[in-house]
């Protein structure tokens, strides 16, 4: 009973409105809610079947270098530090040092590249909506490779420079790769399909391409508000008092709480989910398909980001008596919201936001799911500590003992006075 | 003046020292030397811009408190004349952080602009005003963060299918929006008082 009277309050709530209309508007601007003109075909010899990242070290290497020659020139190097577009200008002492690792991979000395670099005038930059503000920095003159340099050798240079830049440049050893481009064979292209109809039994691509936007756009960032609404309700609606003396226990109350606005966010996702996802149903009519998949990624990837988030709503609320909680997720989703993106070898272990943003490249998924089921476990271990948190101070406050922004301002108060004594 | 002066002590030193965290880390996470007109765009409206709803939103939030609100609806000074000084000073704060974050972009070699600085400010209003609004209308704290975050969200999602109301058109060298955005923002703000007012 008390769970379903916590549901109510969730579900007959104004922030519940406003999640809903988030949550429907997300997936609908990025065409997820009907794949029923998406259809995966098997792939016809002679036909161009895309592009792909390779490691060609022959390919790899002048691109790269003449990529960071060019930006040297005009000391203008672009990265994406946290995700976000940034250009890097580097000092004088800074550039010197890159002129020594370029020199290091060329035949020309470090004075004579800086006598290049003051010749050049500032860069003009313009800012493409197709290449995410990229700058770009024309290659007036290649430059050529010294004849003896091993891959490891460059790669460790390519490394140097990109800790100059600040990180997050193309010159990182994982983002190497996007200097070599190669066409997708027909056998590529074949592997591709068998695991699009054998692994994913077509249906898989697309609940992950919907679960990556919904994990991306709201479900990371939109339940804290539901948790902060939650908690503050009985506050505001004067109830904390009467709450507290009930004979339920603080476990009970706060557990309860959580599954409600777990249950809120997650049922109307996993219903959207299966209406996305079975737009693309009548397109394989005789295919075995793997009709669990909406609700397998439901779980494994957007749930434990939104207990995470519910997690922190509880315990700062809880804490502080404040929406302080708002902000910090704010602030985590902001920083991580991009990041996962350019992670090709897996997520980070600490990422909030894994990504894959992709209908197809099921291997790159396979080949990285121990790296995903790494981050998964360690956020669900991560949000039922924050719970057990909340359960802490609440049975702390409804003992007196802790009273929110209440205590923190007294002993602010306190070290005030003394300061004040001290001074008479 | 002494209205002003107490709800400056009490009410907006943590949500203006916020702000200035907002302002702080801008350059961290983006690039912010010798920049032209467009690029500078990129961190002023994808970011900066948020300091609006950092400032406006909780302009009611102290009489969502019950008791504060009892309290207040007691004194001889109406609220919506409070509410209107809190309004006044938030806007002057955006006003004042984006000249700042803008003198530093010039000291840093940026191309700053007129038009720059008005598509800002728009943003920060036009962001900052939907949070007004929003808590206005529902008196929840929560909705009231919630509405402008979501509006920022879809301008990721959207683009410049919003199109006047497109928060990030100056990083795509288009500068109309801003008219639409600052003026949308002072009615919602003038709709958000008369809200209240009539509310009681």
């Amino acid at each position: 009973m008390l769970f379903l009277s916590e549901v109510k309050k969730v579900v007959f709530s104004a922030v519940f409105v406003v999640f809903m209309a988030a949550l429907i508007i997300m997936p609908v601007s990025q065409d997820a809610m009907n794949f029923s003109r998406v259809k995966l075909e098997e792939p016809v010899p002679g036909q161009t079947y895309g592009q792909k990242y390779e490691e060609n070290p022959e390919m790899i290497m002048p691109a790269a270098l003449n990529s960071l020659y060019s930006e040297f020139l005009y000391n203008n190097y672009v990265a994406y530090p946290i995700g976000y577009y940034k250009i890097v200008k580097l000092n004088e002492a800074k550039r010197e040092q890159m002129a020594k690792i370029i020199s290091s991979l060329t035949d020309i000395s470090p004075e004579e590249l800086l006598k290049r670099a003051e010749e050049k005038k500032s860069v003009e930059e313009t800012v493409s909506e197709e290449a995410d503000f990229a700058v770009h920095t024309p290659i007036l003159e290649a430059v050529s490779l010294k004849a003896d340099i091993t891959y490891g050798a460059f790669v460790e240079a390519m490394q140097k420079a990109d800790k100059l830049i600040g990180g997050g440049s193309s010159y990182e050893e994982k983002s190497l790769t996007r200097f070599c481009q190669a066409p997708v064979t027909y056998e590529e292209a074949m592997e591709q399909y068998r695991l699009t109809r054998e692994e994913d039994r077509f249906t898989a691509g697309y609940a992950r391409l919907f679960a990556d936007y919904m994990i991306v756009g709201v479900m990371t960032l939109l339940p804290v508000f539901l948790a902060v609404a939650l908690c503050l309700k009985d506050k505001r609606a004067r109830m904390e008092e009467l709450v507290f003396v009930r004979r339920a226990g603080a476990g009970r109350i706060v557990a309860v709480r959580y599954l409600a606005v777990v249950a809120a966010v997650m049922i109307p996702e996993l219903i959207l989910a299966y209406i996305s996802n079975a737009s693309a149903w009548g397109l394989y009519p005789e295919e075995a398909l793997d009709y669990l998949a909406p609700l397998k990624y439901a779980v494994i990837w957007i749930l434990p980001s939104v207990m995470t988030s519910v997690s922190v709503g509880m315990f700062f609320t809880e804490l502080t008596g404040t929406s302080i909680a708002i902000a910090i997720q704010g602030l985590w989703w902001f920083f991580d919201s991009n990041q996962g993106i350019w992670e090709r070898d897996g997520c980070a272990l600490f990422r909030l936001i894994p990504r894959h943003n992709s209908l197809e490249n099921t291997q790159g998924w396979i080949d990285h799911l121990d790296k995903f089921t790494a981050n998964r476990i360690l956020f669900t271990v991560m949000a039922l500590l924050l719970l057990a948190g909340t359960v802490w101070i609440y049975s702390q406050r409804r003992r007196g003992k802790i009273n929110g922004m209440q205590k923190i301002t007294r002993n602010f108060r306190k070290l005030g006075n003394r300061k004040s004594k001290s001074q008479a | 003046m002494e209205i002003a002066k107490a709800n400056l002590r009490h009410n907006f030193p943590g949500h203006f020292a916020m702000a200035v965290v907002l302002m702080v880390l801008t350059p961290v996470l983006f690039g912010t030397t010798e920049l032209r007109e467009q690029a500078c765009a990129v961190p002023l409206e994808m970011f900066f811009s948020l300091i609006g709803i950092v400032l406006l939103t909780p302009v009611f939030t102290p009489e969502q408190n019950p008791q504060i609100a009892e309290t207040v609806a007691a004194k001889y000074i109406s609220c919506t004349h409070v509410y209107f000084i809190r309004t006044i000073y938030s806007i002057l704060a955006i006003l004042g952080l984006t000249c700042i974050f803008v003198g530093y972009l010039g000291s840093q070699g940026c191309e700053i602009t007129v038009r720059l600085v008005m598509g800002t400010v728009a943003d920060g209003i036009f962001l900052g005003a939907l949070g007004f609004i929003s808590g206005a209308v529902s008196g929840n704290t929560a909705v009231s963060y919630m509405v402008p975050m979501v509006y920022y969200g879809i301008n990721y999602a959207a683009g410049n299918r919003l199109g006047r109301f497109y928060l990030f058109s100056m990083t795509r060298g288009e500068y109309g929006a801003a008219p639409w955005l600052l003026g949308s923002g002072i009615i919602l703000l003038a709709a958000g008082i008369l809200i209240k007012w009539k509310k009681g």
